[in-house]
């Protein structure tokens, strides 16, 4: 009687990780395993590293690669393949999964020099149609979390087995990790760790149990000193266990092979299914940002097969379906801001790529589409020029919602911003979500006494309108420009309602690097009205990743401020936002007023209290005017990239 | 000698117009008269002041009436003023009072035909319930002189009104007197008593009974539509039943030259025309929108009854200002037009839903609606205000008349919508398609058979029929629609027909990229050939012949 154990340990980095904190993690925990590994070379261990990391260390740590590569080739260990981008299966066009999981493939035979047999799945996001892609793209074997395994109504023993599955005809073998040693191994002793092996012994070692985790957790999670020395003496420990036999999923399969045939449901592990709602693509819904990243891709893409984009755009857009920045659990993930950039980036070079191979956008056009960008069942406006494109939303106050700078080198997305949602580990701390999308060019209408706290902290009822999420209906001009109107009512009096029509004209000035918006209000009621009237931005500053040194922004051309900070003031006009090696973002209002800029911060729960962290910049220009019956009052504001 | 014909009517243009049916015993009359016919039109003054001095005052139970008969081309008008009949509310609560005061009448005008010096007639053509008594009361005049006439009654809006026997008592209407009805093609000894219940006191019915011939203005008015004629009235009147349509004199070169003798030299100021260089449809639309609406001269828009005016000025507030005048447009665009009574037959209440829902598909929409607001419709001018109100951007509404600028509206737009519920002609449909409009327009009555749809007959189609009743079809046939005309004059011409719902429609747009021009001149070539004046004088004649000729042996 034995236990087969198969130890699996997952490399990844996200696309877009900052560079200081990539630096980090390879000295604290790469090397850690590195020499742990080698070591340790002579046990079948099993390793899976992702594309991007892959692509990463080619990139910025080539001596470290060809060791690794060195260490794999004199090693036993088995290596897993996995999709390029470490991208979400479930969630990409069906092309594209096949076109990830071959060319995530093709980066381990190019890098690591071994053929892996069996396929890593990203988050481990299980869906029963996969079979006819992971077997397409040559793969034996996956592995997916015996959650899943449960759901189609296996039992405790099953999940310790290897099974078939199916669909449309094509049949991969499937095995599961265990949940439970993953809450052991590396956090407890090692007896603990090898009690709970030991009550999984069968005839022949025919049930395993998986172990299949982050590399991470050893040296960045937990302290390296003591993981390095924990994980020697584990893997010296079970050396000596003779009844536990270690062994890789190829070799446990070739042994064992597979029980009978099973069907699974979608899943993942526990706790992905308990911040997912259950399906991974309930992520899209939950965050309109996500599901912003995820439309774009498809957008990008149909352009890419219109245009017949050469690789290098393909490749960009492949990068852009790294997992991380579409979904959040507990830390980061979507409410990173550099992951959604280096989304966006990689979009809008692929966007970009294919515009200029098909010669589409010359300089001076001016492009005009009527789409249902975000599948919502309304169409959104989406104009484009050689360097901009610009998302308006109708339904969503009219609002701005993506601001695509498309300059070659500089690729970014102005309106990469972050609503803040009630995350469940904030509830009961006082933090009040977003009632609206964190975009630009929304109305409000201000009670006198409201504050910039108020609009930062969603005090309740502060905005008396009904403009910022109204609905406006539109007309594409002529010449390229859309313009949204809308009546709202301001209800500071809520049993007699005064009537404002709102327009709204976006602009994009050919060969221009911006964008103008002109905002005009008008008085529809037969007296005068006093209202405070306010147009409100959110802007994402280009984050820098080689360094944590934030941007900062100057009001006026003196007040210089960090973003961290706030700045109030009655009478401004422009506020610049400035990033390291990076053009001035602009935001220009033709006429000085109010002025309120504050960084927009996210929230996570720590053991300290709530830890903040920076989204975007809010700036809002707030107007008091006195109208008469029918007279209106027009601003125009300008967001602009400026040269270098 | 031709036969002398009197038209029996509560409205009629000059003196009063409410709603389409004033323009039809005028061009009738009109064209009879051309054609040689003596033809006098009897009728209310509704306390409209005529300018001239009575031909006769006649006096019935202490209430003085005074007689005009008054010219205009070559029609006679005899209005009678005085009791009832000078109600300024034309289809008051008075009305009652009203077309038993007409029947009261009409033999006392008859009696005193010399004094008056107009002819008497031989051929009696009613028109609409409110003149059934009248028909009757003449009837029964001839019957007592055993004079035989020739009787009309011709319907073009069938009434749910009933009369009692104590309604014709008080119209010195003898319920006891045995008279000839015409029944299934013989004529019928039978008392007025035994035709009002025959009529089961339904005034359209006893008006069909009464007449030789009972005519309505279409085919699908008279057999299909479930509130149509036959199938209100009963089928029993189908052998006497005719069809005459209506026409219209309007013809796109003379309302142009109105319009450009009217508004020419602003026109070319405001848009910099120079010399003799013609507005375009476009041209004429900007003015219009952006610039003519908001001119309205200081009358304008006129609306006939005092009460609902005073009313809307209680509660109008931007687009509109100094009561019913209105601010021009903000922006140009896709103009649509409605003329018409505010009520629900005419589907003002779907009109109000199915605005909001076109205008968030298509922005561009520019509603401009020439409504009459009567008191009884409060509830529906109360939703068109809200309109109006909550859509500044998109909807104005003239309540009332607005002459200086109807037929700029009409060869300006692009779209004209015909709502209604049921619909006996809709010869506002006419005079849209000989403007050049684009007709959308509900399935119904007269108007599937003036309205041929583009998806039927390609581009012979004058526009689109949805179905009645149901806003969204009509709210997606205006956009649809909309989005054919936007796409003929946009650079985005495909992206505007892309959005096309309707694949029929996208096919035909995409295989005629003059689409719009094609509909616009086959609406107005469709009225030039079929819907003329003359053309139902015609057919009137043909009807009447009928009778007059077996009246005459």
């Amino acid at each position: 009687m034995k236990t087969t154990f198969i130890f699996t340990i997952h490399f990844h980095q996200p696309v877009g990780q900052a560079e200081w904190v990539m630096e980090r993690i390879q000295e604290n925990s790469y090397k850690l395993l590195y020499r742990v590994l080698s070591r340790h070379k002579d046990l079948p261990i099993t390793l899976h590293f992702s594309g991007p990391l892959l692509e990463t260390w080619r990139e910025y740590y080539p001596d470290f690669l060809e060791k690794t590569r060195k260490l794999v080739e004199e090693s036993r260990f088995e290596v897993m393949g996995g999709s390029l981008a470490e991208s979400i299966l479930t969630i990409l066009p069906w092309e594209d999964r096949v076109k990830q999981l071959e060319m995530g493939r093709r980066l381990v035979e190019e890098t690591l020099g071994v053929k892996p047999r069996g396929l890593w799945l990203p988050e481990r996001v299980w869906d029963p149609t996969l079979p006819p892609v992971i077997a397409g793209a040559g793969y034996e074997y996956v592995v997916v979390d015996d959650t899943v395994g449960y759901r189609a109504g296996l039992w405790a023993g099953d999940v310790h087995r290897a099974w078939n599955t199916e669909y449309d005809g094509a049949v991969n073998k499937v095995l599961f990790i265990d949940a439970q040693i993953r809450y052991l191994l590396p956090w407890r002793s090692y007896d603990e760790v090898l009690g709970y092996l030991y009550q999984h012994r069968s005839p022949n070692g025919e049930s395993y149990v998986l172990w299949g985790s982050d590399a991470e957790k050893f040296g960045e999670w937990w302290d390296p000193g003591s993981a390095e020395a924990w994980l020697n003496g584990f893997l010296d420990r079970i050396r000596g266990v003779e009844w536990l036999e270690l062994e890789t999923p190829s070799k446990y399969l070739l042994k064992h092979s597979v029980v009978g045939l099973v069907y699974l449901p979608p899943g993942s592990y526990d706790k992905m299914m308990e911040w997912s709602g259950g399906y991974f693509p309930s992520f899209l819904r939950k965050y309109v940002e996500s599901n912003n990243m995820h439309k774009k891709m498809l957008w990008v893409r149909r352009k890419l097969v219109e245009y017949e984009a050469g690789e290098e755009a393909w490749r960009e857009y492949y990068w852009s379906q790294c997992n991380d920045a579409f979904w959040h659990g507990l830390f980061g993930g979507i409410y990173i801001p550099l992951l959604r950039q280096a989304v966006y980036d990689h979009l809008i070079r692929a966007e970009r790529l294919a515009e200029e191979k098909a010669g589409v956008l010359s300089k001076g056009d001016i492009l005009v589409w009527q789409e249902d960008f975000d599948y919502d069942g309304w169409p959104e406006i989406l104009l484009e020029s050689k360097t901009i494109n610009a998302y308006i939303k109708p339904r969503d106050g009219g609002t701005l919602f993506e601001l695509d700078y498309k300059e070659p080198g500089r690729e970014h997305n102005l309106l990469n911003t972050m609503t803040r949602v009630m995350e469940p580990y904030l509830e009961g701390t006082g933090f009040k979500p977003d009632w609206y999308r964190r975009t630009s060019f929304r109305e409000h209408i201000w009670r006198p006494e409201a504050s910039l706290w108020d609009w930062v902290n969603n005090t309740p009822f502060v905005d008396v309108s009904d403009l910022a999420l109204a609905h406006y209906s539109y007309n594409i001009l002529e010449d390229g420009s859309v313009r949204l109107s809308v009546l709202g009512r301001d209800w500071s009096n809520p049993s007699s309602p005064k009537r404002i029509l709102v327009t709204k004209t976006y602009r994009l000035k050919p060969g221009e690097a911006g964008l103008e918006v002109e905002v005009s209000w008008r008085n529809m009621e037969r007296e005068e009205l006093t209202p405070r009237l306010s147009v409100e931005l959110t802007i994402a500053p280009r984050q820098p990743t080689e360094t944590p040194l934030g941007p900062r922004y100057i009001v006026d051309d003196e007040y210089v401020k960090s973003i961290e900070e706030a700045h109030e003031s009655p009478w401004s006009q422009r506020v610049v936002i400035e990033t390291l090696g990076y053009p001035k973002i602009i935001v220009e209002q033709d006429k000085r007023s109010q002025l309120w800029v504050a960084p927009i911060n996210s929230y996570s729960r720590t053991e300290k209290g709530l830890k903040t962290m920076f989204q975007a910049l809010g700036i809002v220009f707030n107007h008091q005017v006195k109208l008469s019956p029918h007279e209106e009052f027009k601003t125009t504001i300008k967001v602009r990239v400026s040269r270098i | 000698m031709k036969p002398t014909i009197w038209m029996l009517a509560f409205e009629s243009k000059p003196l009063v117009k409410i709603g389409g049916l004033g323009e039809v015993p005028f061009n009738l009359a009109d064209q009879l008269s051309q054609e040689g016919y003596k033809t006098y039109i009897v009728m209310p003054s509704h306390g409209r002041s005529l300018g001239e001095k009575p031909r006769a005052k006649i006096s019935i139970n202490g209430v003085e009436y005074k007689v005009y008969v008054l010219r205009h081309r070559r029609i006679e008008y005899i209005v009678v003023d005085g009791g009832a009949l000078s109600d300024r509310e034309v289809y008051g609560p008075r009305l009652i009072d009203k077309t038993v005061e007409y029947a009261r009448i009409l033999p006392l005008l008859l009696e005193e035909k010399t004094s008056l010096d107009i002819r008497e007639p031989d051929i009696i053509h009613a028109h609409d319930w409110h003149s059934v008594l009248g028909l009757l009361a003449v009837k029964l005049y001839y019957h007592e002189k055993a004079l035989r006439k020739a009787f009309f009654y011709h319907i073009h809006l069938v009434s749910k009104q009933v009369f009692s026997p104590q309604t014709l008592a008080s119209a010195n209407i003898d319920l006891d007197v045995e008279h000839y009805v015409r029944f299934n093609g013989s004529p019928v000894k039978i008392t007025v008593r035994e035709a009002l219940e025959k009529a089961q006191w339904h005034a359209d019915r006893l008006g069909g009974i009464e007449a030789d011939r009972l005519i309505t203005v279409s085919r699908a008015y008279l057999r299909e539509d479930p509130k149509g004629v036959l199938n209100t009235l009963g089928w029993d009147l189908e052998a006497k039943s005719r069809v005459v349509y209506n026409g219209t004199d309007w013809r796109y070169p003379k309302i142009l030259e109105l319009v450009l003798r009217q508004h020419g030299h602003r026109i070319r100021e405001y848009l910099g025309l120079r010399g003799e260089e013609k507005p375009s449809r476009d041209d004429l639309r900007k003015y219009l929108l952006l610039k003519a609406l908001g001119e309205l001269p200081s009358h304008e828009p006129v609306v006939p009854d005092p009460r609902i005016e005073e009313y809307l000025f209680e509660k109008t507030s931007p687009p509109f200002h100094d009561g019913l005048k209105l601010y021009p447009f903000y922006e140009d665009g896709v103009l649509v037009l409605m003329t018409g009574r505010i009520s629900r037959q005419k589907g003002v209440d779907m009109l109000v839903e199915a605005v909001p829902w076109s205008i968030k598909r298509l922005g561009d929409l520019r509603f401009l609606f020439f409504l009459l607001p009567v008191w009884g419709s409060r509830d529906l001018v109360d939703m068109l205000l809200d309109l109006s109100h909550n859509y500044p951007d998109h909807v104005r509404i003239v309540f009332g008349k607005a002459p200086s600028i109807y037929g700029l509206a009409h060869v300006a737009g692009d779209l004209f919508i015909a709502p209604s519920r049921w619909e006996p002609f809709g010869i506002m449909a006419l005079e849209a398609m000989a403007t050049g409009n684009i007709v959308v327009a509900a399935r119904t009555g007269g108007l599937k058979e003036t309205v041929l749809d583009v998806r039927e007959h390609g581009v012979k189609g004058t526009g689109i029929l949805f179905e009645p009743g149901d806003p969204y079809e009509l709210a997606s046939s205006i956009v649809d629609m909309g989005l054919i005309v936007k796409a003929s004059r946009s650079r985005f011409r495909s992206m505007y027909l892309d959005m096309i719902r309707d694949e029929k429609l996208r096919e035909l747009a995409l295989r005629y990229p003059k689409l719009v021009e094609r509909i616009r001149g086959s609406g107005i070539r469709r009225v030039e050939s079929t819907f003329t004046w003359k053309h139902s004088a015609r057919m009137l004649l043909r009807v009447y012949g009928e009778i007059y000729s077996i009246t005459r042996e």
